[in-house]
């Protein structure tokens, strides 16, 4: 342990903007997870996997085809928004439908299966090699001592944007209004109306765009590979587990609480400890906070 | 059995959560346009479910329901609220986390592309309900009990509907706000819309029913116009609930 180093207000600083940099990027990869877990109940193993295609298709847009990066990132949303719909009406409506209230112990089952397939079809079509970028922006700048690159401006920029967009249309919009209804009680949103069947494609569509739109936000640091989405996963349902489960802000902000513990974790400790600190302080939430920190407990009266 | 013109029609109705255990069985009813049509029975007797049935909540294996001549048999739930039905569920059916106004707003939830017509349907809500007015903001889990319910009733009525089915309205309330409940219910009736009502409180059913169905096990046992029912209503609950 090398304590000495927090006497330095740089070093500090660095570990900070370190650590809120690496949270930021496991808040935005918790979040699609947290919110399709949220309205329809399911754990999608498959998320991984749709951060691997949203890593391939940024790759193919704006590596590929030289397009604008951002296009490369809006392009592996709406991809991933298309996919993720077309999965839901395909694949996991007609198991809601026929399986009833046991459903989800089949979805879940589903989704892994989802994630093998997927994890296989990518080595086949893109092959075994990682393809990616080096940054999507150059430069660095430096604020008392601390090194800032402009990468991590832009993907905390990103985060904010999309943690805003995401509350807008959840609190705003007629069908992000109808969202919340259903996650909170289905039967009573159907009798007022609402296509809660409709409601769960496209809620599992934007908890896929989410996600895929992050594996464009993320080539440069998470190259395009047939496996990396199961890394991704086991970050986002860290995520999901300390936010509390479904909490979509609490996603974001357990992601960077505990990009911070492991910033300063390896900073101070060393490489490998941040993994085991992790680890042991998601195994305390479990034990005392089953739900999660962020927990909101909705109770119908 | 009822003659005059029919809001809704029933015939022959079979439903269950399981297949071959039937929990609503061999139903058929008529309920009058602007009528209080009401059905008791025991816990367990089948009432929610033929509600369920109605609203496509449980699909009927035999039977069919017309609604102003139009055949609803097995249309799926979303739909009724667009037809003109209203459905006050059984228990509190608020979105808790949601705010006062939202939960409103839901309710024209088919007509939400009107805007002019959802905002002045909001503002009646709150011309009738000033205390909805004075808490919009806040979230409709924070109201008490009683305010929740006059929520679900302004959700349910601000559609305009011409049916209202109303499943245990009463449940939980305090007597006077009970008795302020059925006093809104016979307005209902007053304004030509028509409810279909099932309550605890089976004196003041039959009171302001003008038709009441006796369910037992999942079958009519017994039916007759209400003030007629009331007469003998200890025997009836003696025997039937």
């Amino acid at each position: 342990m090398n304590f000495e180093l927090l006497a330095y207000p740089a070093i500090v600083g660095q570990f900070f903007v370190d650590g809120l940099g690496r949270g930021v990027m496991y808040g935005l990869m918790g979040m699609g997870l947290a919110l399709v877990f949220g309205i329809m109940g399911l754990i999608n193993f498959a998320h991984g996997a749709f951060f691997m295609i949203g890593t391939y298709l940024m790759y193919l847009l704006a590596v590929q085809l030289g397009l604008p990066f951002p296009v490369g990132i809006i392009g592996a949303a709406v991809g991933l928004f298309i996919f993720g719909g077309l999965l839901e009406r395909g694949l996991i409506s007609p198991l809601r439908k026929f399986m009833g209230a046991n459903w989800l112990v089949d979805g879940y089952v589903m989704t892994i299966g989802l994630l093998i397939v997927l994890e296989n079809l990518a080595l086949i079509i893109m092959g075994p090699r990682g393809q990616g970028i080096s940054s999507l922006v150059d430069g660095r700048f430096s604020v008392l001592g601390v090194m800032i690159t402009n990468e991590r401006v832009m993907i905390f920029v990103a985060a904010i944007l999309i943690v805003v967009a995401l509350a807008t249309f959840l609190r705003f919009t007629n069908i992000g209004r109808a969202i919340r209804a259903t996650s909170e009680y289905p039967e009573a949103a159907l009798a007022l109306g609402i296509d809660t069947r409709r409601i769960y494609t496209i809620t599992f569509a934007l908890g896929s765009a989410l996600i895929g739109g992050v594996g464009g936000l993320l080539l440069s640091t998470y190259n395009a590979h047939p496996s990396i989405g199961s890394d991704i996963l086991l970050k986002s349902f860290i995520v999901v587990i300390v936010g509390g489960l479904g909490n979509v802000w609490g996603a974001m902000v357990a992601g960077i609480l505990l990009g911070l513990i492991e910033a300063y974790a390896q900073g101070i400790a060393s490489a490998g400890w941040q993994n085991s600190i992790v680890s042991a302080l998601v195994i305390l939430v479990l034990i005392f906070r089953p739900g999660g920190l962020f927990t909101k407990t909705i109770t119908r009266p | 059995m009822i003659t005059e013109n029919c809001c809704l029609t029933v015939e022959n109705l079979r439903a269950g959560y399981e297949r071959d255990i039937p929990v609503i069985e061999n139903i058929s009813m008529r309920v009058a346009t602007g009528s209080v049509t009401g059905l008791i029975g025991a816990n367990g007797a089948g009432k929610s479910s033929l509600l369920k049935t109605i609203l496509g909540y449980l699909k009927p294996e035999t039977g069919s329901v017309i609604f102003e001549g139009k055949d609803i048999s097995g249309l799926r739930p979303d739909t009724s609220a667009s037809l003109g039905i209203s459905y006050l569920m059984e228990g509190h059916c608020i979105f808790p986390g949601l705010s006062v106004e939202e939960n409103l707003l839901l309710g024209m939830w088919p007509w939400r592309s009107d805007r002019a017509r959802v905002r002045s349907a909001l503002e009646r809500a709150f011309e009738r309900a000033p205390l909805l007015k004075t808490r919009r903001r806040e979230s409709a889990g924070l109201l008490s009990g009683g305010q929740q319910r006059i929520l679900e009733l302004e959700r349910v009525y601000m559609t305009n509907p011409s049916l209202i089915f109303l499943d245990e309205p009463s449940l939980g309330l305090a007597p006077n706000l009970a008795a302020e409940m059925f006093d809104r219910i016979e307005s209902f009736r007053h304004e030509g819309i028509t409810v279909v009502l099932i309550d605890q409180n089976i004196r003041r059913v039959m009171e302001i029913s003008d038709y009441v169905y006796v369910l037992q096990l999942g079958k009519f046992m017994l039916e007759g116009k209400g003030a007629v029912l009331n007469q003998d209503v200890e025997n009836i609950v003696k025997k039937f609930i």
